[in-house]
């Protein structure tokens, strides 16, 4: 049985607690995939604005930058199962992501 | 008419008892510090009912210290807990007395790294009766990025998405909780502000959020809230203060 904290003091939680307990790590574990790829998508988001500047008439968008960019919108459909959405969020031990794609290519 | 010199040692100890003393004849000069640094200590926070003595306008009063106790947060809950735990719960601290509730929490940290930390109403004083409609938006700011969203009917509310667990990964906050008991005169509602360490990339996370709760008066009045974790267990500090009502 779970334990649960009062201001009262510890006690072990009640039958209707701990059904709400499971059925939090239920939710939890059953959007465990969706949950990555909103994550992905997130990161993703997130360096194509980055570069979204690129595409004024007044800059040239190189090369490398385009292809990167369409990888990144690829993503998705490239990547469909959960094995590999942890493969692209995998982190170092200072917590920032292993994966190459998330780095900006210099050329 | 002359005087009779009556000697120190003439007078047995404690024969004079306060019929022989003049009325109003005690005068600072006579009162020693003893009276007060001699007698027994207190050591707590007086009773609303304990009283002072003081002058009001050169006319001594006795005082109620409930008159004196100017604070406007009065502690009404508080857990403290360095041990894993299913959920940080209040079942009871929302009573009549208040109708405005400032919560601090601190040193939060969840056992499963990258949870969420989640908020949700008890009504009826149990733990086991949650909320389970949650109308809210937030801004949450990431080291690089700003992220914003709404959600409505959510299970609970999410107000640290992806918290990093381990050692010195702890999320700090304050919460306004107003008019929980509502089941009639309004909507309950709240703000609640927090930091911690994020999952999500390296550095710190902070979170300004909004909420309501769309099923305020078709339960009974909320009594209570819990923290928890999306997944996994949770340990942490939460102090609950009703703030005074305007009189």
């Amino acid at each position: 049985m779970t334990t649960i904290a009062t201001p009262n003091g510890i006690r072990e939680m009640t039958a209707q607690e701990q059904a709400n307990y499971d059925a939090r790590q239920k939710r939890w574990a059953d959007a465990s995939a969706s949950r990555k790829l909103a994550r992905i998508k997130f990161l993703r988001k997130e360096r194509l604005e980055a570069t979204d500047y690129m595409a004024n008439s007044d800059v040239t968008m190189p090369d490398y930058i385009k292809t990167w960019r369409q990888t990144l919108r690829d993503l998705p459909q490239n990547n469909t199962t959960e094995s590999q959405y942890d493969t692209l969020l995998e982190q170092n031990a200072d917590d920032s992501l292993k994966h190459s794609i998330w780095t900006q290519p210099t050329e | 008419m002359s005087k009779t010199t009556i000697p120190k040692g003439g007078i047995t100890a404690d024969a004079i008892d306060a019929t022989l003393i003049a009325d109003n004849a005690i005068s600072e000069e006579h009162l020693d510090a003893t009276a007060i640094t001699a007698s027994t200590e207190l050591a707590a926070t007086p009773a609303d009912t304990d009283e002072i003595l003081i002058s009001d306008a050169g006319t001594l009063k006795r005082i109620d210290f409930s008159h004196l106790d100017a604070s406007k947060f009065k502690q009404v809950a508080t857990l403290n807990v360095t041990s894993d735990q299913g959920a940080l719960t209040f079942a009871s601290c929302f009573t009549s007395t208040y109708k405005n509730y400032f919560v601090v929490f601190s040193d939060l940290k969840v056992a499963t790294n990258g949870a969420d930390v989640n908020m949700l109403f008890h009504y009826g004083d149990s733990n086991g009766n949650d909320s389970t409609n949650h109308n809210y938006s937030f801004l949450r700011r990431y080291p690089s990025t700003t992220a914003g969203a709404n959600e409505g009917n959510a299970n609970d509310i999410k107000f640290l998405q992806a918290q990093k667990s381990g050692a010195g990964r702890f999320a700090h906050g304050t919460m306004y909780v107003f008019n929980p008991l509502s089941t009639t005169d309004g909507i309950t509602a709240g703000t609640i502000l927090s930091n911690g360490n994020t999952n999500d990339g390296t550095g710190a996370q902070m979170t300004v959020l909004s909420f309501n709760m769309p099923e305020s008066g078709s339960n009974s009045a909320y009594t209570g809230f819990q923290f928890s974790a999306s997944s996994g267990d949770i340990q942490g500090q939460i102090t609950v203060y009703g703030i005074v009502n305007p009189s």
